[in-house]
């Protein structure tokens, strides 16, 4: 019987990503975000550009595995 | 503190799906079956293929099974389960000697697949006895109407019951029309991550489950389960698989064949199969017990308690986030946007799309080396997609509880009534017309029924003597009391297997 674990994972991270946003925002005053803080939106583009990279590369190694 | 102990089941979770996958990986030997030895020349297979209108997809299946090449003998028994469309018609257009028509009428027909089965393997295991062979050396291939095997299947599964204590054997399931649909490949993604993930490393811990396609079991072993190894339990495979090891058996997965089925494309189908299988695995929950008081080794133990547990924890675990991602929503909506802003921004969204979708990689890298000729985009994609498509064991989780809480679990199947389910035989294994002329004794017709097929189907034949005093019906001499069986019975005939 086929019972995927996947999704409970799933399911746990997001209620702790929900959490640690929602903690985050208790703390936040509300002040716009700037190029070189915390909040940075090049800071979102890097990591996303980052984790873009880690999965291609994952996906091309499963492609070629090594003999 | 229950959001830390959500945490931490997680972390639980995912650091023993990765010790799973390590452990299946550490042991190729035991996965090919070359730490078994050779399997005994005289095994051979005995496919069982259930049956209710499936004249269109049949034909295709048994010329599938029939052009296997293998070293040892085989055949397929179609059972028919009071199908009213042309399967009858269709199995007995093959060899008889090779294609068994094996036919159930109401009131037994359609009790489920698992009553099914059991008619079947209570015939099977008489003929098997009475023509002299072992039980041990006759495997029982459980495989559905559309099932399409893979022709090196038979001499890939063989060596692994050169170990006389092993039950049984699941080999791999795949989705032969994933490329159609994008339901039918997450459905692919679903079986393929499974079986990487989880079957090998639960195969290597002496765990393995079963599976009701692509199920070879030992005859002797479902002997030792008596007259109905399958249950009524919505999930038969499970339950039998889980009877093996406490039975001191052992079963085994052989990941490098499979078996393809098709796909379903709709959600609402799909979910309703869902719901069945997590009733299913609601229902074995009570061999929990048994399981930790068992002498099995204490990884097994823990392996096989834990997934009979975890659908309960699935479901725990996605209410959980649902109401979490429920709170994201009324924040967003009731607070100033400049804090919705504030939310998203940073490091804080890449870490919200690690924690959500922290599998997907692993999703990837696991399917991509199982369907090599998808491209790497389309990988990743249908990776994320499939974390999504998890979600939907959350509704048949919520259906199938409140089914299995208020008592209701008939709803796949029709009612069920008395019988024995031993009515029937399979055209090949005719018996009247090979009696020995020369015996003393007849065999009387006990229900005669008005139609040519329910004749051949509902016949109970019981021996008599010439002067009319009744010996016993032929069934239960098979089964309980070989012995007393007249010299001659059809022995020669019922022991060709091929």
């Amino acid at each position: 019987m086929y019972i995927s674990m996947t999704p409970v994972a799933a399911a746990g991270a997001s209620v702790l990503g929900v959490e640690l946003i929602s903690s985050s925002t208790e703390r936040t005053p509300g002040v716009a975000a700037t190029l070189t803080g915390a909040n940075s939106p090049l800071l979102t583009a890097a990591g996303f550009l980052l984790i873009a990279l880690a999965l291609v590369a994952v996906a091309w190694t499963a492609k070629h595995p090594r003999r | 503190m229950i959001q830390t102990a959500i945490v931490v089941a997680t972390a639980l979770i995912v650091a023993y799906t990765l010790a799973m996958y390590v452990k299946g990986r550490g042991k190729s030997d035991a996965d090919s079956g070359a730490d078994d030895g050779s399997a005994s020349p005289d095994l051979s297979f005995v496919f069982l293929v259930p049956c209710l209108n499936e004249e269109l997809v049949l034909g295709r299946t048994i010329d599938r099974l029939l052009a296997i090449e293998s070293d040892h003998r085989f055949a397929v028994m179609v059972i028919d389960d009071g199908s009213t469309d042309g399967t009858a018609a269709v199995t007995e257009s093959y060899d008889p000697d090779r294609v068994w028509l094996f036919q159930r009428v109401a009131p037994n027909a359609r009790q489920g697949k698992g009553e099914a089965l059991n008619a079947a393997y209570r015939h099977l295991r008489q003929h098997v006895l009475t023509a002299g062979q072992s039980p041990d050396d006759v495997v029982v291939a459980v495989m559905d109407a559309d099932g399409r095997l893979d022709p090196r299947a038979l001499d890939l599964v063989a060596p692994h019951f050169a170990d006389p204590r092993r039950a049984s054997v699941q080999i791999g399931v795949r989705i032969h029309n994933a490329s159609d649909h994008v339901v039918a490949r997450l459905q692919d993604m679903e079986f393929a991550s499974y079986t990487e993930l989880f079957q090998r490393g639960r195969s290597a811990l002496g765990s393995a489950g079963l599976g009701g396609n692509g199920q070879f079991a030992r005859l002797s072993a479902l002997m030792s389960l008596g007259d109905a190894p399958w249950s009524d339990c919505l999930t038969e495979d499970l339950e039998l698989g889980i009877e093996f090891l406490l039975g001191g058996w052992t079963n085994r997965f052989c990941h490098e064949t499979h078996v393809s089925q098709q796909g379903i494309v709709e959600m609402r189908p799909l979910i309703k199969q869902r719901t069945r299988w997590f009733q299913g695995h609601l229902q074995c929950t009570r061999f929990i017990g048994r399981i930790l008081r068992s002498d099995l080794r204490p990884w097994p133990k823990f392996d096989l308690a834990f997934h009979l547990v975890n659908p309960l924890l699935m479901l725990l675990l996605q209410t959980a986030s649902l109401v979490w991602l429920a709170r994201l929503g009324w924040l967003v909506a009731t607070q100033p946007a400049a804090d919705t802003v504030m939310m998203f921004s940073g490091v804080r969204p890449v870490l919200l799309y690690l924690l959500a979708f922290g599998l997907a990689p692993v999703v990837t890298f696991v399917y991509l080396r199982a369907e090599p000729k998808l491209g790497i985009g389309a990988g990743i994609a249908f990776a994320h997609l499939y974390i999504f498509y998890g979600y939907m064991w959350y509704f048949a989780g919520v259906r199938a509880t409140v089914r299995h809480i208020s008592r209701r679990r008939g709803w796949a199947k029709t009612a069920r009534t008395t019988g024995t389910g031993d009515e029937a035989r399979p055209t090949g294994f005719d018996v009247l017309p090979y009696l020995p002329a020369s015996v003393r004794w007849f065999a009387r017709i006990a229900e005669p029924a008005p139609t040519p097929v329910a004749r051949r189907t509902d016949a109970l034949i019981e021996l008599v003597t010439l002067d009319g005093d009744p010996i016993g019906r032929l069934d239960e001499l098979l089964a309980h009391r070989p012995a007393e069986l007249p010299a001659g019975l059809p022995a020669e005939r019922v022991g060709a297997l091929r």
